[in-house]
């Protein structure tokens, strides 16, 4: 009797031969990179261990001593929320390089997770005439009005849902966040999200090494390899620390809000039980995390 | 009759009261129970930030040319023209206050509330709060004005002078930092 071979175990078997032929000749690093668990199932020592090369491997290629990759985890009892007074935003676009300088974004492929985009005000909020390319001389403009878009850290977020791989996911305190180590770049997630909030690495990031950013967080702002999407993350390297977002620090015009929705003292639970605040595009169901209020 | 049961019809909410949940806090004040109650507080280890001095960048203090030894102090009240040695030109409520308002008439390197206590520049949120009462609440309550620091902890308050000229308070329009490129020309 010959043993009967499934066209599962066949395929199994062919896919274990193919990664094991790719492995060989790897050095260690790449090695352990490939066979390693998702993010959420690495045990404590694995976990310390990548850290450990990924913040030797940042240090190497940006000959900057201080670069540490982190991996601090949501504090309990904390769920974030973010407030933006329209009312207030003049479109100066701080905010958008804050965020290219904190978070490590590819300087050459002009990667922005935040876009300002530029509204007529007798149309009011009208996506499909925005322009994000305005540059008059100074802003505000008469007759429009700004409104920044990023991640809108939907609690049902279709980003989360597209994802074949499970590599992006939401953490206890509401942030959505990416491991580019598990994301084969399919870019389904960019299809899925109804605000534009993802962006792809087309090529490899380009970051100056002296403008690196040396506090990095393994699902935040450490540096991108080609071919994987991100987006913002509330600063994640930052606000796990109970630092404010670089966004919030920067606004000239103070027009950002941020901290514990959970916290009864916090300005966010102020601005979300006194002022009438909306969502952009309510009507999917995403549920937002991210609100705009006219103060 | 009907006009008397129409004001019966009228008046019955009014005396059975408006049907919210009511909250009584001390001192009986009544508050509806959904919105926050009372004025926010500002936390005890609130730091505040520095504000640009506006005095005279030329000369130390204001003092050193209002000195009521040498310049008669003129009380007369008047709309506040010309321009003032290094000094934005008045643009605040122009026909409504003018410089007692706010400075001391006899000793120029204090601010005087209404009430004549005298404060010192740094402390432009007492004294702007006379006039701007609900934008002072929303201040303390983080809702008006920048902090920065820490969300759950240690945080920096701008004051209204860290951001507002008090003599032209509003902002000046601003040069915006560079637009994203177009996908066509990156690609």
């Amino acid at each position: 009797m010959t043993k009967s071979v499934s066209r599962r175990d066949f395929l199994c078997s062919l896919g274990g031969c193919a990664a094991a032929a790719t492995a060989v000749g790897c050095d260690n690093i790449t090695h352990s990179k490939f066979f390693r668990s998702r993010f959420k199932e690495l045990g404590e020592e694995e976990l310390e261990r990548i850290l450990k090369e990924l913040s030797t491997e940042n240090q190497e290629r940006f000959s900057n001593a201080e670069a540490q990759v982190s991996a601090t985890g949501a504090q309990p009892g904390v769920e974030f929320g973010y407030a933006l007074d329209l009312s207030r935003c003049t479109g100066c676009r701080r905010c958008v390089h804050a965020c290219v300088d904190e978070n490590n974004q590819g300087r050459e492929e002009e990667i922005h997770w935040i876009r300002v985009l530029e509204m007529e005000e007798k149309h009011g909020i009208d996506f499909h005439h925005a322009d994000p390319y305005y540059s008059p001389e100074t802003v505000p403009e008469d007759g429009k009005f700004y409104l920044p878009v990023a991640c809108q850290q939907c609690r049902n977020a279709p980003c989360v849902k597209s994802c074949p791989v499970g590599a992006t996911w939401q953490e206890d305190d509401g942030i959505v966040v990416v491991d580019y180590d598990w994301c084969i770049g399919c870019r389904c997630c960019m299809a899925a999200c109804p605000y534009g909030a993802r962006r792809f690495n087309w090529a490899e990031p380009e970051i100056p090494a002296e403008d690196l950013n040396p506090n990095m967080h393994y699902l935040g702002n450490r540096p991108r390899p080609k071919g994987v999407v991100e987006k913002c993350t509330f600063c994640i390297q930052k606000t796990r620390k109970g630092e404010y977002p670089a966004c919030v620090e920067i606004c000239p015009v103070g027009s950002r809000k941020f901290g514990n929705m959970l916290d009864p003292d916090s300005e966010i639970r102020y601005v979300l039980e006194n002022k009438k605040v909306f969502v952009l595009k309510a009507e999917l169901n995403t549920r937002p995390r991210f609100y705009y209020f006219y103060g | 009759m009907k006009t008397s049961l129409a004001c019966l019809i009228f008046l019955a909410p009014l005396v059975a009261g408006c049907g919210e949940d009511h909250a009584e806090i001390d001192g009986g004040a009544v508050f509806p129970k959904r919105h926050t109650v009372g004025m926010p507080v500002m936390p005890a280890d609130a730091i505040l930030a520095d504000a640009p001095d506006f005095k005279n960048p030329d000369t130390e203090d204001c003092s050193d040319c209002h000195d009521p030894d040498f310049m008669e102090i003129d009380t007369e009240v008047r709309i506040v023209e010309g321009d003032h040695e290094g000094m934005t030109p008045f643009k605040h409520a122009v026909d409504r206050i003018w410089c007692f308002d706010c400075h001391d008439p006899e000793d120029r390197d204090m601010l005087r509330l209404s009430n004549g206590d005298l404060i010192d520049y740094v402390e432009t949120p007492r004294l702007c709060a006379q006039c701007h009462g609900a934008t002072h609440r929303e201040w303390i309550a983080g809702v008006h004005g920048k902090r920065t620091g820490k969300w759950d902890g240690e945080k920096t308050y701008m004051v209204c002078s860290s951001c507002h000229d008090p003599h032209a308070p509003l902002f000046d329009p601003l040069v915006p930092e560079p637009a994203p490129q177009r996908p066509e020309v990156t690609r």
